[in-house]
């Protein structure tokens, strides 16, 4: 069970009140000096899956009867060339300027989620723990746990010693089933939900005018003195440890070395990176454009290779409310009942107002996200083309849980390693038929290539076939 | 040594065929006995504890002898593996602590070496070994030959001592036997006691029960329980207990009590002290049974409030003298925990009560029934009456409209009438005899029927409910195999079964919580553990 209230008695203590952060200009050293040409890898999780009829067999539900049968995900049109006027309704207008530079990718199955979860791999414990690990799922008593890592870490663990932050992970506060990020088996990763605690833990060494500043210096190296100390106190007990609490406490260990390497990475003046100027009220509604900047100006420090963000299950009553559902999953569930026969047949123009505010919502927190890589300019190229930006749900549609054809969306290039401006379908059928060979193994597979981890296959035997994602194989950087 | 093949509340999971009360465990062949147990001691694989938020700021409180609230600033979503959020905050905590803290106000480096071996030890919940002590010596010299002063010197070793291993986890060295288990040494038993009993960490009166060898013999460890349960910190256990029991911290579907939305239009009362006293009352309740020899009632039948102006008013009683207090509920409205105010806004909507939440609630919660997980076409929208193609529906009518379908009803005939027995009590708790339904406009007054069943045995309602459920066997085995998942911190397992066999007995046969709870700590198997040999631990 989560305790969500500690976290909300905590906010509650500093929130409902501005919030001013101090604004530091930087200016010190070269330009976009710590961005490298290694691509930075974004993961966006939105909570709760998007406007869609693919069922959990996956043939696609006519409307006809109390589903109300549409896709507002998938492009309108088969074109393979993704084109503004035939984004769906969630993304139309919204991501109309980067087209060129987005892949959709259609067809995809979370197929470790269906083949090991109840009611054809519906099941949330399921569908969030496999989402982005493709692992077995063990049971133990009446929950689900993840076996193994989501496929970030491989990277974030390859990369951890070049950057202060081997991750950064975020959240836009909202109800949910469990994250889909983890360490390694039954190990999560919690994400910071407070962009003014997230801007002090990643911009703490990030001083005002560029120049060492001596009481920070000697305060740092007493904190590495500590951090030493805590290290010295871990040797003392792992040699009495058995294999796997030695594996719980080297987990930990690692943690500290983390810490460690940020505080000796801080003697050099830090890169130019502005720092975000953080100045609202802590709700969802102003948190999110926070986190998302927060992102845009870590990836420019180089503070990290690998940055996500999750959407919690949210309702946005600032957009209105036409529907009324207590829960945002609530209102997800009732795409079932505003179809003719539905039993909120007579209420389905205030269920489309709602959930297309709600869900386009997320989107715009998407756009924000990529029109500040874009706004980044380096080289004779962007941010946006040195990263890969996933954003994804774990159900198409949520309303039956159907982990096929989940919404999958790929932004960036990744240094020039995809091809983008794409619209990729894996259905091998038409209409509202249903067959693929394609699952998120594949998919994390090919990005993992790309982030040069040499893996031939990522995940659990559920997939269809093994190795990348065909027509998304990362070309050689 | 005989490992029994035991079966503990395993009920199949899920609605198939027809769900009928199981008998009481006692009476079934398969189930093992205290008799069948004698000598048997077993116990699950497990991995050492990692100390939560609230079991740390008490390890803080007694590591720097003064009460500390950190508990919120800590990652609350952690399990037994640390996160890196986790290290970081628990980093960020340390070094704000040292900050203010006096430190043993040492001027002198032979009064802190002193202030940073007992804080290690408190630390550590034990004595320190030779190389522990050489260890806390070594970081304070060097960091006094690094140029800080006594009490920065001081203040960098206790922020090493709050972020270290020993003080984070719970370690087991103890006594390992040829089968495999660990017996706990006196100052593992001390750790495991105060985690259970007090949601913390030994006090020095306890660690000296465990130094003089006190834990090592049952009638030793009931003293220690009996103290600990007198003490104020149980509440906190206690507390937790009931929060966790009652779901008050929310679940997947549901907001924490504290923050759900309540229609303020129908509820004005509705108010953050509204919702916090109804979180004190079941605390309160709670620890009210502990006292008493038949703790089960008083849980379930008790008219006993401890309510606050504002409580007060929602029950129609008159406030207790000084605004805060214990009252008496009318007769006839109100008995025990389930007909009290938390349980019946927790297991509501924002404007309507929910007969299904509520149904749920009993069956899985009280008497440990799993249900399964719902099937996704489980809709999960509001269930509160209004215009149909039958005319205006009552809340109760529309529940069992919406859940007649094949795939619903096999749980829902079960749910249902379970939850129809709470229909006096709307979404906040406010008895009622009537409901209103509007339909644009128009209200439309129903009679309220509180009758229905559980689990095929007819009720007129939830007093009636709460009566059977204090004397059922079936609820008493099942709120001791929640004591015991509270006890142990993890789920119950099969290796558990002569662990938890004792405990059951006792309970079903006296209802007494508090003999239950000493029962539990003195039974022999609550001082073993099985190191954990798979490369992944479990959860605490």
């Amino acid at each position: 069970m989560k305790t969500r209230s500690t976290r909300r008695s905590f906010l509650r203590g500093v929130g409902a009140v501005t919030v001013a952060l101090p604004m530091l200009e930087l200016t010190h050293g070269e330009g976009a000096a710590q961005v490298t040409d290694d691509p930075i890898l974004f993961v966006m999780h939105e909570h709760g899956g998007t406007v869609s009829a693919r069922s959990r067999g996956g043939g696609m539900d006519a409307g006809d009867r109390a589903h109300h049968g549409m896709d507002w995900w998938r492009p309108t049109a088969t074109d393979p060339i993704l084109r503004a006027e035939n984004l769906g309704r969630i993304h139309r207008g919204l991501l109309d300027p980067y087209v060129s530079k987005i892949n959709i990718l259609s067809g995809v199955d979370n197929m470790a989620a269906v083949a090991q979860g109840p009611y054809g791999g519906g099941g949330h414990g399921w569908v969030n723990r496999t989402h982005l690990t493709c692992c077995d799922v063990m049971e133990v008593g009446d929950e689900q746990r993840a076996t193994s890592a989501s496929f970030d870490r491989l990277i974030a663990d390859a990369t951890a010693a070049e950057v202060p932050f081997s991750s950064i992970d975020l959240m836009v506060r909202g109800h949910n089933y469990g994250t889909p990020f983890f360490q390694g088996g039954g190990s999560s990763v919690s994400a910071e939900t407070d962009a003014r605690a997230a801007f002090r833990r990643l911009f703490a060494g990030v001083s005002g005018d560029g120049e060492p500043d001596p009481a920070l210096l000697a305060l740092q190296a007493q904190r590495r003195s500590v951090l030493d100390g805590v290290q010295e106190s871990f040797a003392l007990l792992r040699r009495r440890a058995g294999s796997a609490d030695r594996v719980t406490l080297d987990a930990h260990a690692e943690h500290i070395r983390s810490m460690e390497r940020r505080l000796e990475g801080m003697g050099a003046p830090p890169a130019i990176c502005t720092v975000p100027d953080l100045d609202a009220v802590m709700d969802p509604e102003n948190q999110a454009p926070l986190l998302v900047d927060l992102m845009v100006h870590a990836a420019r420090c180089g503070l990290s290779r690998v940055i996500n963000l999750q959407i919690g299950d949210l309702l946005t009553p600032w957009l209105g409310a036409e529907f009324g559902t207590d829960l945002a999953h609530s209102l997800g569930h009732a795409a079932r009942e505003v179809g003719p026969t539905g039993a909120n047949a007579g209420r389905r123009m205030q269920w489309e107002a709602e959930i297309e505010s709600n869900r386009r919502w997320r989107i715009g927190v998407l756009e924000r996200l990529l029109r500040g890589l874009e706004e980044t300019v380096i080289g004779d190229g962007t941010l946006l083309d040195r990263s890969l930006v996933l954003y994804s749900s774990e159900f198409s549609d949520a309303a039956v849980h159907s982990a096929r054809d989940v919404p999958i969306l790929v932004a960036g290039s990744a240094g020039g390693r995809f091809e983008t401006g794409r619209f990729v379908e894996y259905n091998e059928e038409t209409g509202r038929a249903y067959s693929t060979r394609a699952s998120t193994h594949n998919l994390y597979t090919s990005i993992l290539n790309a982030f040069d981890v040499d893996i031939a296959h990522f995940g659990n035997g559920d997939a269809y076939v093994e190795g990348a994602l065909e027509r998304f194989v990362p070309r050689t950087a | 040594m005989a490992r029994l093949s035991i079966v503990l509340l395993a009920f199949a999971l899920g609605c198939e065929g027809r769900i009928s009360e199981p008998p009481p465990l006692a009476e079934r062949p398969d189930v093992v006995t205290p008799e069948q147990c004698v000598g048997i001691i077993d116990a699950p694989e497990t991995g050492w504890g990692l100390l939560d938020p609230i079991e740390y700021e008490h390890a803080v409180s007694t590591i720097l002898e003064q009460d500390v609230q950190v508990a919120d600033q800590l990652d609350a979503e952690q399990g037994s593996h640390i996160t890196l959020l986790g290290a970081e905050r628990l980093n960020e905590v340390a070094a704000a602590l040292v900050l203010d803290h006096p430190l043993g106000n040492c001027t002198d480096d032979t009064c802190a070496e002193a202030f940073l071996q007992g804080a290690a030890q408190r630390a550590f919940r034990r004595s320190l070994d030779p190389e522990e002590q050489a260890f806390v010596s070594g970081r304070f010299a060097d960091a006094r030959s690094a140029g800080a002063d006594v009490r920065r010197a001081t203040a960098m070793v206790v922020e090493v001592l709050l972020q270290a291993p020993q003080t984070l986890y719970t370690p087991v060295f103890g006594a390992p036997r040829a089968d495999g288990l660990i017996q706990l040494s006196g100052d593992e038993m001390a750790t495991r006691m105060a985690l259970f009993l007090w949601s913390g960490v030994p006090d020095e009166a306890l660690r000296s029960a465990a130094a003089a060898g006190e834990l090592d013999t049952s009638e030793g460890v009931a003293a220690q329980a009996a103290r600990m349960l007198d003490h104020p910190r149980a509440e906190v256990a206690l507390g937790r207990f009931a929060v966790d029991w009652l779901g008050l911290e929310g679940g997947a579907t549901r907001d924490p009590l504290a923050t759900a939305d309540k229609d303020p239009a129908r509820f004005p009362e509705m108010s953050d002290t509204m919702r916090a006293a109804m979180r004190r009352e079941v605390i309160k309740l709670v620890g009210r049974a502990l006292e008493g020899d038949d703790g089960v009632s008083t849980l379930f039948t008790s008219r006993d409030a401890y309510v606050d102006t504002d409580l007060a008013t929602l029950y129609g009683v008159d406030a207790p003298e000084g605004g805060e207090g214990w009252v008496e509920l009318p007769e006839g409205e109100r008995a025990g925990l389930l007909t009290r105010a938390a349980f019946l806004a927790n297991y509501a909507g924002a404007s309507v009560r929910s007969p299904i939440r509520r149904g749920v609630f009993v069956l899985e919660e009280v008497l440990c029934r799993p249900l399964g997980e719902p099937p996704p076409n489980a809709n999960d929208v509001r269930v509160e009456g209004g215009a149909s193609d039958d005319g205006v529906r009552s809340v109760r009518e529309d529940v069992i409209a919406r859940t007649q379908g094949s795939g619903c009803i096999e749980c829902h005939s079960a749910i249902n009438p379970a939850g129809f027995l709470f229909d006096r009590y709307d979404a906040i708790g406010r008895f009622q005899l009537e409901e209103v339904v509007d339909v644009d406009g128009d209200a439309h007054t129903f009679t309220l029927d509180p009758s229905g069943d559980l689990l095929g045995t007819p009720f007129g309602d939830a007093l009636e409910l709460s009566t059977h459920l204090a004397q059922s066997p079936v609820v008493r085995e099942c709120l001791a195999e929640r004591l015991f998942e509270q006890a142990v911190g993890r789920h119950v397992a099969a290796e558990d079964a002569c662990s938890i066999a004792e405990v059951r007995a006792q309970l079903v046969e006296h209802g007494d919580l508090r003999q239950a709870l000493v029962a539990l700590v003195t039974h022999e198997s609550f001082r073993f553990v099985r190191p954990s040999s798979a490369t992944s631990g479990e959860e605490r």
